[in-house]
């Protein structure tokens, strides 16, 4: 069967009479109120009641028009429509109208990556081109014993490793695509156990140095996690996916070390001072029993505006602080990119009672399971 | 993650396109006026072009609905940024509507009702083949006919399926024989592309 597409000249003459019958049309009735083909437009309302402002529609050019100026609107405003959202996640309305943030460093140094994040992504956009219905989710559901950290981070990290770049200490340079002018960008960098190895806020460039003191607790070969949060003049914030890229422990060739006449020794780093960030605090989990695990004071998720086919799961890990703060947050089960970012996002702005040893909060690694499932009608 | 600077005055709070601005009931006029920038932006991305020389009238009504409802309602308030272009939306579509039926009143002949590029041998045959396409539509399979209806009004297949919660196949497929039933029905009533 041929596909069926707009760009069939006889369908485009033919919706463009049907569009010219508003010009001569006078509104009936029985027409619907505005807000209500605004939300049917947008998934907003039950199926039956869109069903019967689809079919007002035929009947009523005026109504259709009213649609269709609806529709361009949710294109152009697609992520601008959550009515009543009392989430305090500003982040969660514009994400995803905005790209991705690509690092530059990973692009250069792997095409393959992009590759994949290209695929990712097309798999993601076709996944949900399958899918109808609306959103029932079940957050923070006990996430099964098998997906339980370190497998799942382990994972995770197998998957990147076949895609990092290798940075060396000295020059452990982080670049991405720059966001619109005037953005500002965060950078956290983590360690495979969440560790948070560097953080910098508000920078105005689209790279980050980070420094040399702070990776020397990192041992060679290891694989850093990283991700940017830009904000956008306006003050939105548009978070990226994670990346992966690995310590190389720089070595100074044996000539450097042994030939004072050469003139880059000059150039070398200067040795580090001894100001070794300090051990960081064990992260406990749902495996230290003499743990009490933290209680979500505010969680609130982000909506998941994708129609969906079949179930779907999200499995996050956040790292909790001995204030109940999140330090930081990683996917290890992702269902659709653009939700992912929402979800990182949203996972800063969430609050916990800390987890408890002996009386000492501590912090601690949780595991949220989201799952995305079809209507039931 | 920095959440973006947020400016409170009194009690009634409004989250607008722009990050956050606030509006109390008497005292931010700076913000009311915040307010009314943004949903002139809004209103004018609404507007049809026909429309657009009443922006600022339907930016003031759209203003004034949102504001009846924040002074309705006790309490902080909060609305999503899509909240301030629903509101454009409605007033945009109320006076629309309104112009259309104002249009069987002769006494007001001076309101532009009509696109600049129509001319009345083309209205007659425009009115005369929406005529028959509106008379096909209504002989079609009611499930076509809702995907042939969206179709029409440039929603992928994609889109179809999830409005009507159906599988895109099945979409796909409402939608190819519905045009093809649609044709046909043109064509015995003499109208073709």
């Amino acid at each position: 069967m041929n596909r069926v597409t707009r760009s069939d000249p006889r369908d485009a003459w033919i919706a463009a009479a049907l569009g010219s019958r508003a010009e001569h049309s006078h509104p009936r009735n029985d027409c619907p109120l505005p807000e209500r083909i605004w939300d049917a437009v947008r998934l907003q309302v039950s199926l039956d009641d869109r069903l019967e402002i689809i079919d007002h529609l035929a009947e009523c050019p005026t109504c259709s028009e009213a649609w269709s100026l609806a529709a361009e609107l949710e294109i152009a405003h697609e992520q601008l429509d959550q009515p009543n959202v009392t989430a305090p996640a500003p982040a969660s309305v514009v994400l995803a109208a905005w790209p991705a943030y690509i690092p530059a460093s990973a692009r250069s140094l792997s095409a393959s990556y992009g590759r994949n994040a290209l695929l990712i992504g097309t798999a993601a956009v076709l996944f949900v081109a399958l899918g109808i219905g609306l959103l029932l989710r079940r957050p923070d559901a006990q996430l099964p014993r098998d997906a339980q950290p370190p497998r799942e981070l382990t994972e995770l990290l197998q998957r990147l490793d076949q895609q990092v770049a290798d940075l060396s200490q000295s020059d452990f340079r982080l670049r991405w695509t720059p966001g619109p002018a005037g953005a500002r960008y965060d950078v956290t960098v983590l360690t495979p156990d969440m560790d948070v190895v560097a953080e910098v806020r508000n920078l105005d460039v689209a790279e980050y140095q980070v420094p040399p003191e702070r990776l020397a607790a990192v041992t060679e070969g290891t694989t850093l996690l990283w991700r940017i949060i830009a904000h956008t003049p306006e003050g939105s914030p548009v978070s990226s996916g994670q990346f992966a890229v690995r310590l190389r422990q720089e070595r100074p060739s044996p000539r450097a070390l042994t030939d004072p006449a050469r003139s880059d020794v000059s150039s070398l780093p200067p040795e580090a001072p001894d100001t070794r960030a300090p051990q960081a605090a064990k992260i406990y989990d749902s495996n230290d029993a003499d743990v009490t695990a933290p209680a979500a004071v505010r969680q609130d998720m982000p909506p998941f505006t994708t129609p969906v086919l079949t179930e779907r799961k999200v499995v996050l890990f956040i790292v909790i602080d001995e204030t109940g703060a999140v330090e930081s947050a990683i996917i290890s089960k992702s269902s659709d990119s653009a939700y992912d970012r929402m979800l990182l996002a949203a996972a800063k702005l969430w609050a916990y009672r800390p987890a408890m040893r002996n009386g000492v909060a501590v912090k601690y690694r949780k595991g949220i399971q989201v799952t995305v499932t079809p209507p039931t009608n | 993650m920095a959440e973006a600077p947020r400016r409170r005055v009194s009690s009634l709070s409004i989250r607008s396109s722009e990050g956050f601005t606030t509006a109390s009931a008497g005292a931010a006029v700076a913000d009311v006026e915040q307010l009314r920038v943004d949903i002139l932006r809004a209103v004018r991305s609404v507007c049809p072009r026909w429309l657009a020389n009443q922006a600022d009238d339907l930016t003031q009504v759209a203003v004034s609905r949102i504001l009846d409802r924040l002074l309705a309602m006790e309490g902080k308030l909060e609305f999503a940024p899509g909240y301030i272009y629903r509101t454009a939306y409605s007033v945009v579509i109320d006076e629309i509507r309104r112009r259309r039926r104002l249009r069987e009143i002769p006494l007001e002949p001076d309101v532009p009702l009509q696109s600049g590029e129509a001319n009345p041998e083309r209205q007659t045959v425009g009115r005369e083949v929406g005529k028959a396409i509106t008379g096909c539509l209504s002989r079609l399979a009611t499930s076509r006919r809702r995907a042939v209806m969206l179709h029409l009004m440039g929603h992928s297949v994609d889109e179809i399926s999830a409005l009507l919660e159906c599988r895109c196949k099945q979409a796909e497929n409402l939608v190819y024989r519905g045009m093809g039933d649609l044709r046909a029905c043109l064509k015995t009533r003499g109208v073709k592309p």
